[in-house]
């Protein structure tokens, strides 16, 4: 299969554009399959082919037509790795990191949250923010706090939308709702590209890169985790973390969907994800649920443990437990 | 990297600056991030474990609440002063303590130890340093020390892969008042925005009728006759909701 490079080569030698994108594009097919058919014309292509890029969200030449990222070689991970660096440094000033932790033998990721404890304070919101450069404007947030009556757990009844002087309220609880990296994901169902999938680890990502913006994994999550840019994201260039994932808190563009990843870049370094170490009452824990000593394991164990819509069977690894 | 995104947490510390309460906890995670780092390598594939699965934990740092301590020694004022069993009202010194902790919880010998006043000491007499005070709570509230030996109950940060760091049950709760303080809450999210083109519903510009200065006579909260002109707003405000 020719590479980046033969494509920037030789724009000569183009061959009828339809037959150029079959061969350039992955043998997988789903995602060119899924194109035609939502009516990218060859025309559409050309235009892509030809300019390189066009408006700031638009994929480089390049990008449209790679392989898909799991077929990706190391060194075409680096060449494309670089290239968002470069644009980040262009785009806004900073020179970022992006690497992309592969996922660690022998461990699944879980999360725990003791409602007992959880005061809403919504460090958590900001923290994870700031870790995963969530835009300001127009504000984006993965993790939505909500404040439920004591003795009910009717999310009809519930807000995310509180703003008292002071937390907790009594006779109030507050359970907030983030990825639940499910096992039986219904989003990545949903995915007609492939764009998101399920990592060996248990993690859920995306590829923002892939993703066509069709929203269809936004409407079929159960926990309304996935967030869709519908603005380009701003964020201010001294608010950026450096450090970021390929698969987990790179810069985002207008139309792509995003979420929690369990903060992947710093978790599969070994690190707790960043909502975790701000929280100020302690209700976050994270960890290995292949540990038998890890909190995760002794959690499930002994405390009284439920997951949201158990009933749906999409098998999350993110539980709830009071205690 | 890892002491810029500990952030000290608002509404715990009254006295001590953020510095102050954490230097210890740095120097525990730095120690941290040496190990894995070294265990580790720097290049992104390193990762990938070489060995048997790191199922198993890093170990765990309590803590250290001593170093924390102000006033510590405590000797350092108390040698010689005899000791003061009288519940009374702290005029001298320690004023701005307040205890606030059960209804039957004694004054301060209850904990502290009256003959060795740097150390506390257990309901059987045995004295534990105060970097040990969460086996002195775990005498009342047993099951909480059970869940928070456990990695169950209170704040574990750092590596999950490495050594976590947990903290004694003073980090969090204050000994003489250990009720969790209320917080201010960060803002509530950003409502989905709109559609623009019902925003001038927004305000009721319609009814209160400045949009429509031609001679129209509607009244807020009048229905409206049949007229197509008014229906066609009515109900993409209708669907906007």
């Amino acid at each position: 299969m020719a590479t980046d490079t033969d494509l920037h080569a030789e724009p000569s030698a183009l061959e009828p554009h339809e037959k150029l994108a079959e061969t350039k594009l992955d043998e997988h097919g789903s995602r060119r399959t899924f194109l035609k058919i939502a009516g990218a014309s060859a025309a559409g292509v050309a235009a892509a082919a030809a300019t390189g890029c066009g408006s700031p969200g638009a994929p480089t030449t390049e990008e449209f037509f790679r392989q898909h990222y799991k077929k990706l070689n190391d060194e075409d991970k680096k060449k494309i790795f670089a290239r968002i660096e470069d644009e980040v440094r262009a785009r806004s000033g900073v020179s970022v990191h992006i690497s992309d932790p592969p996922p660690i033998e022998g461990v699944d990721f879980a999360y725990a949250l003791n409602l007992s404890v959880c005061n809403g304070s919504r460090r958590c919101v900001e923290a994870c923010a700031r870790e995963n450069n969530l835009p300001d404007d127009p504000e984006l947030r993965y993790i939505r706090v909500m404040e439920m009556e004591v003795g009910s757990l009717e999310f009809e009844e519930a807000t995310a939308y509180y703003e008292p002087e002071k937390v907790p309220e009594k006779k109030k609880f507050y359970l907030p709702v983030q990825c639940h990296q499910c096992d039986n994901p219904p989003c990545v169902k949903a995915c007609p590209v492939g764009a998101t999938w399920k990592e060996q680890d248990g993690i859920v990502v995306v590829d923002y890169s892939w993703c066509i913006g069709c929203r269809f994994c936004v409407v079929a999550c159960p926990y309304f985790a996935r967030r869709f840019n519908w603005e380009e994201p701003t964020i201010a260039p001294e608010r950026i973390n450096p450090t970021q994932g390929y698969l987990s808190n790179r810069l985002r563009h207008k139309g792509v969907v995003e979420k929690c990843t369990f903060c992947l870049h710093r978790t599969r370094a070994g690190r707790m994800p960043a909502c975790l170490e701000a929280c100020p009452t302690g209700a976050r824990k994270f960890g290995n649920l292949n540990d038998p000593e890890g909190e995760i394991r002794k959690i499930i164990d002994t405390k009284r443990v439920y997951v949201l819509k158990e009933d749906l069977a999409t098998l999350p690894r993110f539980y709830y437990y009071f205690g | 990297m890892t002491t810029a995104s500990r952030s000290p947490r608002a509404g715990i510390s009254r006295r001590r600056s953020a510095f102050a309460r954490f230097a210890p906890l740095l120097g525990v995670a730095a120690c941290g991030l040496v190990t894995v780092s070294c265990g580790m390598g720097d290049e992104p594939d390193r990762l990938v474990s070489k060995g048997p699965p790191p199922v198993a934990s890093g170990g765990v740092v309590v803590s250290a609440r001593q170093p924390l301590l102000p006033t510590y020694p405590c000797s350092r004022c108390h040698d010689g002063r005899p000791p003061d069993l009288r519940e009374r009202a702290l005029t001298e010194f320690h004023t701005h303590k307040v205890l606030n902790h059960g209804t039957q919880s004694g004054w301060c010998y209850r904990c502290h130890t009256k003959d060795d006043i740097d150390q506390l000491h257990l309901p059987d007499g045995s004295k534990v340093g105060f970097d040990q005070a969460y086996e002195l709570c775990g005498g009342c509230h047993g099951d909480k020390l059970r869940d928070w030996k456990a990695g169950m109950h209170g704040l574990t940060t750092g590596w999950w892969l490495g050594a976590r760091v947990r903290r004694s049950c003073p980090a969090c709760h204050d000994p003489h008042d250990p009720k969790f303080p209320l917080m201010t809450p960060e803002h509530a999210p950003a409502r989905p925005r709109t559609a623009p083109a019902e925003e001038p519903h927004a305000g009721g510009a319609h009814h209160a009728g400045e949009a429509h200065p031609a001679g129209e006579t509607h009244h807020a909260g009048e229905a409206h006759p049949a007229g197509e002109e008014h229906r066609a707003p009515e109900e993409s405000h209708g669907h906007g909701h």
